[in-house]
């Protein structure tokens, strides 16, 4: 039976009746039940109506749009009132969901028209089309709360527009070997890591360059081998160097006239138990590590698992010994986390609070984690733990964490995804 | 202005066919209306054998209409006539008295502008049909058909009008802008001409 939920499904574009054959109508119906209308271009109104999915179908003229658009009789405005007509009244309509299948730029465009509450788009999982959350929905709301990072425009806006070929990505991350060292030299103390990049040729470059933004990178050759010997990248071959391959450098320095801080002293780990670093956890992780998280978080919000989990595995890198086991349990943890508020929001008439003090209490090193992955997000906040009563900082920042997976959560609807990271988002 | 009394009048031919007079101009022929449309049908011959699709500019009271859709059924399978007339009280008057036997579709709008705002009409133009002229309609309202004739595509944001006033008053704040210019406007309102944009230059 019907009830007053409406869907739109935006299918515009010349592979709409192929996508819709491949969507299992009983399913979807099943996931969304309502009323199902279609947005389709004149030509294809009959092959979608024979389909027998939708309840509604609505037709926009495209070929007419185009052809008046170029008439130097008839025009643009002619052309333009054509579509206002066509597409006004679904604008007027309140929409339970806008489904964009297809994710091409003219459905994008106008899915954008549509007020609803979110955008959906279309996942190829074996056989058959799953859908998710539309990346370029997820951008602009990530823009409007103002909780934009450059990442994730970059990375979100690709992949909307098929930009991104991720398996050369995920051959990048499997290739690349690290060069690591801390030290202190004169006034300054940092932390380096290497990437390399020589075994990239120029196609692997042009889609890895959204992670190259993240780092520096350095050519290898003579006139960097000083200042990279300097800063103790000494296990560096360079007889096999050449002008060609180039490093990416991930540096975290700071000016060791300051008053020796948490950072300091958490920076040299060796020795340390992992328990006593928990505490100290939102102080040693620097910005680049979390920047990984928040790399593995798209990733696997995107749909991609193994490359989140590669990405994941970059953090491991940083140091083996001592910081990478805690940090990759953190991440599991942070998404242990990240269910459990979710499942608590979702339950209705239950306060949250409880829920999250008592995770508090049990998971401080994971909740100051998913702070620093926020400072990633929002650079300009300041660290948090400096002082005991910081722990009332972390509480009142989870509250505006709260608030922050609540509106995502809202905005990107109920249904559960397909992944245990995308949950978060 | 002509009162509807005395700016259209009906009066009989010698060969009994009713003649439409639009103030005290007859458009046929008072001896024979419709011998007088066979000729006029045959002059155009060539045009309606090259072309399916026939604009006619002038209704008159439908007797070229018929002889030319005769020559337009032997030569094409789909051929098509589109008949503009510029006063609607004619058209009112030869659906009374005549039966559309040819099928023509009658078009008639108040002004040059409604006339293009029919879909219809401009799904047809697009076409590029074979414009007649029937001349005694075409002088009766001469300005009317003129205009119609001349029209040129505007390029100006201020004619992307609908329906919405705080749209309409969006577009007129536009000014001068291009069309390129203005879809990059941070008002949510230029999210119409971005869709428009790509609307034009889909594959």
């Amino acid at each position: 039976m019907l009830n007053n939920t409406k869907y739109l499904h935006v299918l515009l574009s010349a592979t709409s009746a192929a996508i819709v054959e491949g969507l299992d109508a009983h399913q979807l119906k099943r996931k969304f039940p309502g009323e199902h209308v279609a947005l389709v271009r004149a030509d294809m109104r009959d092959e979608i109506i024979a389909l027998d999915v939708f309840h509604q179908v609505h037709e926009v003229d495209i070929e007419f749009i185009q052809r008046s658009a170029f008439s130097p009789l008839l025009g643009d405005a002619t052309s333009f009132k054509v579509m206002w007509n066509a597409l006004q009244p679904l604008v007027q309509e309140k929409w339970a969901r806008i489904f964009n299948l297809s994710g091409e730029k003219l459905e994008t465009s106008v899915a954008s028209l549509f007020s609803g509450m979110a955008v959906m788009g279309s996942h190829r999982f074996e056989n058959s089309t799953l859908c998710h959350e539309s990346p370029l929905k997820l951008a602009s709301l990530l823009n409007q709360w103002g909780m934009s990072h450059n990442l994730i425009d970059q990375l979100l806006y690709r992949k909307a527009l098929n930009q991104i070929d991720i398996s050369l990505v995920e051959t990048f991350l499997k290739k690349t070997t690290e060069y690591k060292t801390a030290q202190a030299r004169g006034d300054l103390k940092g932390i380096l890591v290497g990437v390399s990049l020589c075994e990239s040729n120029p196609d692997d470059r042009a889609s890895i360059q959204f992670i190259g933004q993240l780092f520096t990178l350095v050519a290898l050759d003579e006139s960097t081998r000083e200042t990279l010997n300097n800063y103790g990248l000494t296990s560096i071959d360079w007889s096999e160097a050449n002008p060609d391959m180039e490093l990416l450098l991930d540096m975290n320095v700071t000016d060791s006239s300051r008053i020796a801080t948490n950072w300091d002293r958490t920076l040299n780990i060796s020795g340390k138990d992992p328990d006593e670093l928990t505490e100290k956890i939102a102080e040693i992780i620097p910005s680049n590590f979390s920047k990984w998280a928040c790399l593995s978080f798209l990733l696997d919000y995107l749909g991609y698992p193994k490359l989140a989990h590669a990405s994941e595995q970059m953090i491991t890198r940083y140091d083996k010994n001592s910081l990478a086991p805690f940090l990759h349990q953190d991440v599991l943890a942070l998404k242990g986390f990240a269910k459990i508020l979710l499942e608590g929001l979702r339950r209705q008439g239950l306060t949250n609070n409880s829920l999250l003090a008592d995770y508090w209490s049990q998971h401080p090193g994971t909740l100051s984690f998913i702070c620093a992955i926020e400072l990633s997000l929002q650079p300009s906040l300041k660290p948090l733990f400096r002082h005991d009563q910081d722990v009332m900082a972390i509480k009142n920042r989870l509250r505006t964490l709260n608030h922050f997976f609540e509106r995502m959560h809202k905005a990107c609807t109920l249904e559960m995804p397909t992944t245990d990271l995308a949950l978060t988002l | 202005m002509d009162s509807p009394s005395n700016f259209l009048t009906l009066t009989e031919a010698k060969s009994k066919e009713l003649v439409p007079v639009v103030r005290g101009v007859p458009l046929h022929s008072l001896h024979n209306p419709r011998r007088e449309a066979e000729v006029f049908a045959n002059n155009h011959l060539a045009h309606l054998s090259k072309t399916a699709n026939v604009l006619v500019l002038g209704l008159g009271f439908g007797y070229h209409i018929e002889e030319m859709s005769k020559i337009l059924r032997l030569r094409h399978k789909d051929g098509k006539i589109l008949v503009i007339e510029a006063h609607q009280e004619l058209v009112r008057l030869w659906q009374s008295y005549q039966k559309n036997t040819c099928k023509a579709e009658v078009i008639s709008a108040l002004s040059i502008d409604e006339l293009y705002a029919n879909k219809e009409v401009c799904k047809f133009l697009l076409k590029k049909p074979v414009v007649i002229i029937h001349q005694a309609s075409f002088e009766s309202a001469k300005s009317y058909y003129q205009s119609f004739l001349t029209r040129r595509a505007s390029s100006h944001l201020k004619d992307f009008k609908a329906s919405n006033p705080e749209w309409n008053l969006w577009i007129d704040s536009l000014g001068e802008r291009s069309l390129e210019e203005a879809k990059h406007d941070p008002s949510p309102h230029a999210a119409w001409l971005r869709a428009y944009w790509e609307f034009k230059h889909a594959e």
